[in-house]
């Protein structure tokens, strides 16, 4: 059943192509929300949400793009608006001048390079991150990164381009161990 | 240690970054979207009726209804509201983007005429600074070059296309001259960043016209001319590059070395020079 079909069936109504639909799509969108949110309470609502979202205005999907791509722009406006609004709930319970914490390299005290690694990438900017994560870590291209970000494929280029630069400084004295 | 290598190393640590389960809870998410689906249908069917949806299932109270809120009797005004906004948004959008298409169709036009030349890739005065310098010691260099580089002349094909002889393929070649003049001035513009001190901010006459080579380099990709894979993968290089030329806060000199480096790898340069030249 081609996209076009699975969506005419979903909007007449039929309740198997609302699960064949979910089915579909659903593992790539919380493995998605899973690596952003590195958490399974906020993975599973930001799934959710997204396909509620998804159901909701279906009828307004033109298949300009792949219901794939759809799905994701959806997905990643649903992470990105959730993760700040548990930033700021996270700021206002243990005060703001915590979180510059995770982007100050300490040698000594962090010596796990993975670690480190994990550090670095949280203390990247929402939308580096999120295009390195999409890129780097789940395989997603750079055309699809753009079409769910609603960006350009060189702004998502450029912004992975940064994204790596920042990691590099952040890991440089850890340079030796790169390639070992 | 190389781009390459580090590269290597982040997307093969990276995978250890907030790795997901292996196993996806389908089932209780599928349910908690079918109730919440279920609630919301419910609240609809409730707020046109009066009453709750004979047919609905009842489902625990859990998602309260958006009908039930106060701010429902003012939707109709937020949706008039946003849809004025969305209006305006759209009409400038196209606005802009008419006037991009407007820009290269002139190009398009003054390249097919031949009878004018194409108006100069640098603003009339150039800007003060390093990178004005640089710049019109740029600009009188592709200045000095024969009509037919700079301009990109096609004697020949002009004629045909001026005359509406050109065969149903043939508006390539319209594109090929657009695209030429356009990686000529790209060259103009990549030396004169490359030819500038690392810590030089950008003026905003460069960003100006960095940003109108933006849009042009965008609407080429959209274009005929971007089908060609070989001229389309030196376009998107180029796209990241004047990206991260007008990302550049001040005169950072690590997002500077950036640049310098995407130059490196990319070999944009002279990338840029053997496709204006139609090698």
């Amino acid at each position: 059943m081609t996209d076009a079909q699975l969506i005419a069936e979903v909007l007449r109504g039929d309740p198997r192509a609302e699960r064949q639909l979910y089915d579909a799509h659903v593992d790539r969108i919380y493995r998605l929300a899973w690596r952003m949110a590195g958490d399974e309470t906020l993975a599973r609502d930001f799934t959710q949400d997204t396909f509620i979202r998804a159901f909701d205005k279906l009828g307004d999907f033109r298949g300009d793009s792949s219901l794939s791509t759809w799905l994701h722009s959806i997905a990643t406006s649903v992470i990105l608006n959730g993760l700040k609004k548990v930033q700021r709930i996270h700021g206002r319970e243990i005060g703001g001048d915590e979180l510059p914490e995770v982007m100050i390299p300490v040698r000594d005290a962090e010596p796990d390079l993975k670690l480190r690694l994990r550090r670095a990438i949280e203390g990247l900017p929402d939308g580096y991150r999120t295009v390195f994560v999409m890129h780097d870590v789940e395989g997603f291209t750079h055309e699809e990164i753009g079409a769910a970000l609603g960006i350009q494929v060189g702004t998502s280029k450029a912004q992975l381009s940064r994204a790596r630069a920042k990691l590099r400084d952040q890991l440089s004295d850890f340079a030796g161990e790169w390639a070992s | 240690m190389s781009d390459e290598q580090f590269e290597e190393f982040l997307k093969r640590e990276a995978q250890a970054y907030n790795p997901p389960p292996s196993a996806v809870p389908h089932e209780e998410m599928w349910e908690t979207i079918r109730a919440s689906r279920a609630a919301h249908a419910a609240g609809e069917a409730r707020a046109v009726t009066g009453r709750p949806a004979a047919g609905a299932p009842r489902v625990g109270g859990a998602m309260p209804s958006r009908t039930d809120k106060p701010t429902l009797k003012y939707a109709s005004l937020i949706g008039m509201a946003a849809t004025l906004v969305l209006g305006i948004g759209i009409g400038r959008y196209a606005l802009q983007r008419d006037a991009a298409v407007t820009q290269l169709a002139s190009q398009i036009e003054s390249a097919i005429s031949g009878q004018q030349q194409p108006s100069s890739p640098f603003p009339d005065k150039m800007p003060d600074g390093p990178i004005g310098v640089a710049g019109a010691t740029a600009a009188s260099l592709v200045n000095s070059l024969p009509s037919g580089a700079r301009g990109m002349r096609v004697p020949t094909r002009v004629a045909a296309v001026r005359t509406g002889e050109v065969a149903a393929g043939e508006p390539n070649a319209a594109m090929q001259i657009v695209s030429r003049n356009h990686l000529s001035r790209a060259e103009a513009l990549v030396s004169v960043v490359a030819a500038s001190p690392a810590d030089a901010a950008m003026d905003s006459l460069t960003g100006r016209w960095a940003r109108d080579m933006l849009t042009n380099t965008r609407l080429l990709l959209d274009s005929p001319a971007g089908e060609d894979p070989v001229r389309r993968r030196l376009l998107e290089d180029l796209e990241t590059v004047l990206v991260q030329l007008l990302q550049r806060t001040g005169g950072a000199v690590d997002e500077r070395a950036l640049i310098d480096r995407t130059l490196e790898r990319t070999q944009l340069l002279s990338r840029l020079r053997s496709g204006a030249a139609g090698i």
